[in-house]
């Protein structure tokens, strides 16, 4: 009888767990560089893996710590660097999507209080299929 | 059958177009005082260097920075402002590792400078703060925008600001993420095109300076 217990509550974790890891994405290295003191804008990386079954897509991302955040891609075109706004942020089955310098960015605008190096950055995503997923950036110096 | 001999003609001409070729790649490759070029730079440079027309801005410290601020030293340019969320942020952090790699002696006679090309919001103290993050002795200019423009046409460099939302002051401006060097003659000698490594760079600047005798 124990055995059948213990069997049958390791089952439902690991079902649990395929479960969550169906319907989220896997979000790794999320960083965002120290900032000087004044600075009104950081930026935000991190790399993004989906399992799940269908396309998806960032419609919009928040922070309690933040008074905006938008998603940008940065491209050197005609000599300049430019900073394209992106609608979405398109994460495709099976591969990963990386928010990196001098590529796609999180512009984190207006930050409550000044972060440093150590400080975490709770980041909430609103994914297309209508669910929510936190992410937790650490600040770094480098 | 006849055994064919090589015309005595053909040889002296093989041989004349063969040192002319030599002749021609050698001098290709040195300047008209008749250096050799520095191989391998991370950067295009100009081994006459371009004088640089009057400018005037003002420092972080609220000093002018114009054309003599350039002389008798060596400056990297790096120009954008201090609202761009990663490629000045980028740019600053290769320049601080540029910055850790030179030697003592380089070092000394030269200096970073970071140009703001958004004086609407950038001010002399937000500029101090910015440029010191990243290395105590950066220096951080801003100034009229028809100023700027004299030294950005100069050298090359574009920006240009993005209107803002409606209900939004905020803007962002797209600006050109070359760095610059300068002699300390106030004449541009090298543009460093993106993607930038610390390394590379530091070795070029190195490379430049020991091919003009610095």
């Amino acid at each position: 009888m124990y055995r059948f217990c213990l069997t049958l509550v390791t089952f439902l974790s690991l079902l649990s767990s395929v479960n969550a890891s169906a319907d989220s994405l896997r979000i790794e290295n999320a960083w965002s560089p120290e900032a000087p003191p004044m600075a009104r804008v950081m930026a935000g990386y991190m790399h993004i893996t989906s399992n799940i079954d269908k396309e998806i897509l960032i419609e919009k991302i928040t922070s309690p710590q933040f008074k905006a955040v938008e998603m940008h891609r940065t491209i050197q075109t005609n000599g300049m660097a430019m900073m394209e706004w992106q609608l979405h942020i398109h994460v495709p089955t099976g591969k990963v999507t990386k928010l990196e310098p001098g590529g796609k960015h999180l512009m984190l605008i207006k930050p409550v209080k000044r972060l440093k190096a150590g400080d975490k950055i709770e980041l909430n995503l609103h994914l297309s299929n209508q669910k929510q997923q936190t992410v937790i950036a650490t600040v770094r110096k480098d | 059958m006849k055994n064919k001999q090589p015309s005595k003609q053909i040889l002296p001409i093989v041989i004349i177009a063969l040192v002319s070729i030599t002749a021609g790649l050698w001098l290709s490759q040195s300047t008209s005082s008749g250096k050799r070029l520095p191989q391998d730079l991370e950067a295009t440079f100009l081994p006459e260097g371009k004088p640089l027309k009057a400018f005037s801005l003002i420092d972080h410290n609220e000093q002018t920075f114009d054309l003599d601020r350039f002389k008798g030293k060596w400056s990297f340019l790096f120009f954008g402002y201090t609202n761009c969320p990663d490629v000045c942020p980028l740019g600053m952090k290769v320049m601080q590792g540029v910055w850790q790699q030179l030697p003592k002696a380089l070092l000394d006679q030269s200096q970073m400078i970071f140009v703001s090309v958004d004086s609407d919001r950038d001010t002399p103290k937000d500029l101090k703060s910015y440029a010191q993050y990243f290395h105590p002795d950066f220096i951080g200019i801003t100034g009229k925008s028809e100023q700027i423009d004299i030294l950005t046409r100069e050298i090359g460099i574009l920006y240009g600001f993005e209107d803002p939302e409606a209900g939004s002051k905020d803007y962002v401006v797209n600006h050109s993420a070359q760095f610059i060097l300068i002699d300390p003659d106030a004449r541009l000698r090298a543009v460093f095109s993106p993607p930038h490594e610390a390394a590379k760079v530091a070795s070029t600047f190195q490379k430049i300076t020991a091919f003009l005798g610095s």
